[in-house]
């Protein structure tokens, strides 16, 4: 039986167009909206996982207009999910191999790959896009694609955002048989930012059990890599992805759970515990990607109601899939504008401040430099700057800032533009 | 080699086995999937996310034939044709099936499965049922198809290899007709085989699992959260029944006074809290479940400690004071509830190895005090290393001890009806490592669904569904499973989708909805559900402006295949496929309903 397709949906109107939605983005106009989809620009962000399933269910869609971009290299473990790489792929990039590929299979279709970090383009590469939809696997990125993307939107005197201005992210992850998809409408809805509770720092051992108490097998893995690398060789960074650096990790911690009587240590659990390997298969990706491409399709063409704004999928037990409304937070560094406020004893060290209050603290800054309305307090880079600004690490806060005084936060984990509004009273 | 003993590094299979491991990756490699139907995306997608990590064998049964070359063309539609794995006709496909061609390019995924195809002489319909109008010549049917190439499709018992692995033919039915689906959901229950149905409508989309037989039974749940067992309840904390136990404790808190303050902050928690249990029970008798009581409890523990602040063993013990005046031990009541299933408590020669398995178990308990073979896993906790390799060895002894105890009690099941070595070892360890965790998911048959009458068990647990909080009520899948339901009924009544007139003008469109509307509530009333003339303000309710709303948006849709709507349901099948076929983690009981609208999903119970 020969079956409508899309165009049909496109070319009709219907009783959930997107203006009828909790978060109408736009007028549904069947005349138009076809050639809306096939003309509007999608980034894709990713080339792994997600991003492969990705580009072939907009291919699919008749979207014509996609760049992707990624960093990575083919890896031979990539092969059991991410499709569009064969064996012979492996070593060569993801983003160019993925778009050949999609090119071969659907030469209608433009698109064009990036290799890189996405923390090189520059701001007017994403102001190109229509839409955003990333397939990152872990936070750091995907903070900073959300704070510069919230940082492209234009907000007038009363406050509220200029709609062309808005670029919407549709974000992506899984691990194992679970997943999430949501929708980021910059100033609009909660952002990453919002949510980076629910991300919570990669679990590490206490140092003093790897050092002197280690009991299990990930215990002696982590004294091999994380003590015993950095003595044996203090010039050379551990390669993750070399077999050579692997291989000595794995018998230097095997030895050292001999030498203890713990068992469990395999070259597997090593890889595992070194680069913090998270579970993936074709099926959880294959679901997370098409979910977030349906947001896409509707936030272009406005057929059908917006996903508000997140839904996670659980498929260990049965399968639990709920569809809620992550709320802003209140005070959300990046997309609230809000300025971070500590009452603080006046003896505190600038030191303290950054490391107890920036970095170990709910902001989970990584390297994060500190100016005044008058004077740089301290400057992460460049490294004349840094020297010169390293003594105020030592001196307290009072023979430094006024009580009260605005200070001004820049990170690496946010966009070079985008500061942080901090405020410290003295108690 | 077997994949899975190949270095992390290169084993493309790396990422699944951190999953499902060794015995769940043969398992897959032993299996089949024989997709009827490919002409939409979602039976394709599904077959991807089966061959990429590793499935045995596939089948691609389609009568399609392969258009000419530029007779069809991607490059002036707006929509290409939806089937990545059906590639644009080309002068190599000319003439083709489509079958072939599909089968072709989902092998080019992994090189290590087998593909195949058929392509029946008759119609699909006609290929199920084996019923043929006025054929002369005789017909292979899907039953004949599988008996003929069962040798392709590796075991189709479902003996377990020394692994515990096991092969499943798997049957997957994509976007055919509701009478089709009853006929397949008939014949797999005749072959005893699963069977996963799936349909995609506009933005809609539905899976239908069906078991071999009436139930799923599950060996390996993989639950998220661990049982520890470590035996410091005080009806199992017994030197009588565990010796080594109890003079490792006493061992270990000998000289305590004497310790330092690093050795006595690294006392493991088990030994405080047995010694706490054992004081407590010299002075008071029974471990009491009061609160109160709870409370004095941790409190003798505290006492205990030099400087509770910080000696993490100690409030780790107090954090799992719990354990020792747990009542259950071991088996929890949802386990001891299958003693009940039919079929355990007498075993026959045919008896299912899970069967087995639980009747060894409950001879296993009499005669152990009411308590299960012991896990003999434990977790980490604050402990110097000689302490802890130490306690781990003997909850390990004494587990491989249990073991060899209950492997013998299910020998001599075995031996009584000639089945010695029946059961491989490797499937009685998984089940005694599971004890905890073990799980059956009933299964009702599709064609049950459909031919039996609704019990009030079944209308109840409907119900239940009906109210799924979501933002909008009018999103809650129950609604669009019934809207799908009406547009299959549809199908079969006028022989085509819902919507086909919508462009002929108000009228035409209105009587196709109308029509529709009046189908979804007859189905509302079948399942008991009462609809309201009009919508109520302040509490969700079904009512006819919702169901007209959701009649008008299926007629939109007009039966329209969305690649990525394919592509969620075939990534869900395939993730249920993967259950069914490893034995391992829950599959759902029984229909996932997907809606693509609002970005919402259920459950439901069909």
């Amino acid at each position: 039986m020969s079956r409508p397709d899309f165009s049909t949906i496109l070319k009709r109107n219907g009783p959930f167009t997107s203006e009828t939605a909790a978060l109408p983005m736009g007028e549904h106009d069947p005349s138009t909206s076809e050639n809306t989809l096939m003309t509007a620009k999608i980034l894709v962000i990713g080339a792994g996982g997600l991003g492969c399933e990705i580009l072939k269910d907009l291919a699919m869609s008749g979207v014509r207009n996609i760049e992707v971009i990624d960093l990575d290299n083919i890896d031979v473990t990539n092969l059991n999910r991410q499709f569009l790489f064969r064996q012979k792929d492996v070593g060569g990039s993801k983003s160019k191999v993925a778009a050949e590929f999609i090119r071969q299979r659907c030469p209608w279709i433009s698109i064009k790959p990036h290799m890189g970090k996405i923390q090189d383009k520059p701001l007017d590469f994403y102001k190109g896009f229509n839409v955003i939809i990333s397939g990152l696997d872990n936070v750091e990125a995907r903070r900073w694609l959300n704070a510069m993307v919230v940082g492209l939107v234009e907000v007038d005197e009363d406050g509220d955002p200029d709609p062309s201005t808005i670029i919407p992210i549709i974000d992506g992850g899984t691990e194992g048989f679970r997943g999430q998809a949501r929708v980021i409408l910059p100033r609009i809805t909660s952002c990453f930012e919002c949510s980076l509770d629910s991300f919570p720092p990669q679990k590490t051992f206490p140092m003093c059990t790897i050092a002197e108490t280690p009991r299990l097998p990930e215990h002696c893995i982590s004294y091999a890599f994380m003590l015993e690398w950095p003595k044996q060789f203090p010039d050379k960074k551990l390669d993750k992805d070399s077999p050579d650096d692997m291989k000595w990790v794995y018998e230097c911690a095997f030895a050292r759970a001999e030498k203890y009587k713990i068992k469990g240590v395999t070259y597997m659990l090593t890889m595992g515990v070194v680069k913090n390997i998270i579970p993936a298969v074709a099926s959880t990706n294959a679901i997370i990607a098409a979910a977030c491409v349906s947001e896409a399709l509707k936030l272009i063409t406005f057929t059908s109601q917006t996903l508000n704004t997140y839904m996670m999928y659980m498929g260990g037990e049965g399968i639990y899939s709920h569809t809620f409304v992550y709320e802003q937070k209140e005070n959300c560094p990046v997309c609230t504008g809000a300025t971070k406020k500590l009452t603080l004893p006046s003896d505190t060290t600038l030191y303290e401040v950054i490391q107890n209050h920036l970095i170990n603290s709910d902001l989970r800054l990584k390297k994060p430099s500190i100016t005044s309305e008058s004077k740089t307090l301290y400057m992460q880079a460049p490294p004349a700057l840094q020297a010169m600004t390293k003594p105020n690490l030592d001196k307290e806060l009072k023979d430094l800032i006024e009580s009260g005084e605005e200070l001004s936060v820049t990170d690496p984990v946010f966009p070079g533009e985008k500061s942080l509004n901090l405020v410290i009273t003295f108690e | 080699m077997p994949v899975s003993l190949l270095p992390a590094s290169t084993n493309k299979y790396d990422r699944q086995l951190r999953l499902w491991g060794a015995s769940g990756q043969e398992s897959l490699a032993l299996s089949h999937a024989l997709l009827i139907g490919s002409s939409s995306s979602c039976g394709t997608e599904l077959l991807k996310n089966l061959v990429l990590p590793g499935l045995g064998g596939f089948t691609v049964i389609d009568t399609g034939v392969y258009p000419k070359e530029g007779e069809y063309s991607n490059s002036t539609m707006t929509i290409p044709s939806s089937n990545f794995f059906a590639p644009p006709p080309s002068s190599s496909t000319e003439g083709k099936s489509k079958a072939e061609v599909i089968s072709k390019t989902l092998n080019e995924l992994n090189p290590e499965v087998v593909g195949g195809y058929h392509v029946p002489s008759c119609s699909i319909s006609e290929f199920i049922t084996n019923k043929v109008e006025g054929a002369s010549t005789p017909q292979t049917s899907l039953t004949e198809f599988i008996k003929q190439n069962s040798n392709l499709m590796y075991p189709l018992s479902s003996s377990p290899t020394a692994t515990g692995a096991t092969g499943t033919i798997l049957i997957i039915g994509n976007d055919l007709s509701s009478s089709d689906f009853l006929s397949l959901s008939k014949i797999s229950l005749s072959l005893s085989l699963p069977c996963l149905l799936v349909r995609t409508y506009g933005l809609i989309g539905s899976l239908r699992l069906q078991s071999s037989t009436s139930e799923f039974t599950i060996l390996q749940p993989r639950p998220e959260n661990f049982k520890w067992d470590l035996r410091l309840n005080s009806t199992s904390l017994n030197p009588s029944t565990f010796p080594e136990l109890a003079e490792y404790f006493d061992k270990k808190m000998q000289g305590k006074e004497d310790m330092d303050v690093q050795q006595h902050s690294h006392i493991p928690y088990p030994c405080i809290l047995s010694k706490a249990v054992r004081e407590w029970q010299a002075s008071k008798g029974k471990m009491s479940s009061s609160f109160d009581e709870k409370a004095e409890f941790k409190e003798l523990i505290k006492k205990e400690s030099r400087n509770y602040n910080d000696e993490l063993n100690y409030q780790e013990a107090v954090e799992k004071a719990y354990t020792a005046y747990a009542k259950e031990v071991g088996v929890p009541g949802e386990v001891r509830d299958l003693f009940e299933r039919e079929g355990v408590k007498v075993l026959t020669p045919t008896s299912s190895i899970f069967n087995i398995l639980l009747n060894s178990l409950m001879t296993y308990l009499e005669k152990n005090n009411d308590l299960p073979p012991l896990n003999g896993s434990i977790p980490d906790m604050t402990s110097d290393t000689d302490g802890y390799v130490e306690l781990q060895k003997i909850y390990q002894e004494r587990s491989l001890n249990d073991l060899k105890g209950f492997t013998e009690i299910v020998e001599e099941k075995l031996k009584v009806f000639g089945r010695e070595g029946g059961i491989p070892d490797a499937t009685v360890a998984t089940f005694v490592k599971n004890v905890p965790y073990l799980t059956v998911v009933p299964s009702k048959s599709y064609y049950d669904e459909m031919t039996e009458p609704l019990s009030e068990e079944d209308k109840e647990a409907l119900m239940e569904q009906i109210w799924d909080p979501y933002e909008a009520f009018e999103h809650s899948p129950f609604l669009w499973w019934i809207g799908l339901k009406a547009c299959e009924g549809y199908w079969m009544e006028v022989g085509n989708w819902p919507g086909k007139n919508y462009e002929k003008g108000a009228e035409a469109k209105k009587a196709e909805v109308d029509k529709l509307t009046s189908m979804m509530l007859a189905l509302f009333q079948k399942y008991g559900v009462d609809v309201a003339d009009m919508e109520a303000e302040d509490e969700p309710s079904v009512s006819k402006p919702i169901i007209a709303k959701i009649a008008e948006e299926m007629c939109r849709f007009n039966g329209a295949e969305m690649h990525n709507v394919g592509s969620v349901l075939g990534g869900v099948a395939s993730q249920e496929a993967i259950k069914v076929i490893t034995g391992q983690y829950v599959p759902i009981n029984n229909t996932y309903i997907f809606n693509g609208i609002a970005g919402c999903a259920g459950v439901l119970r069909g």
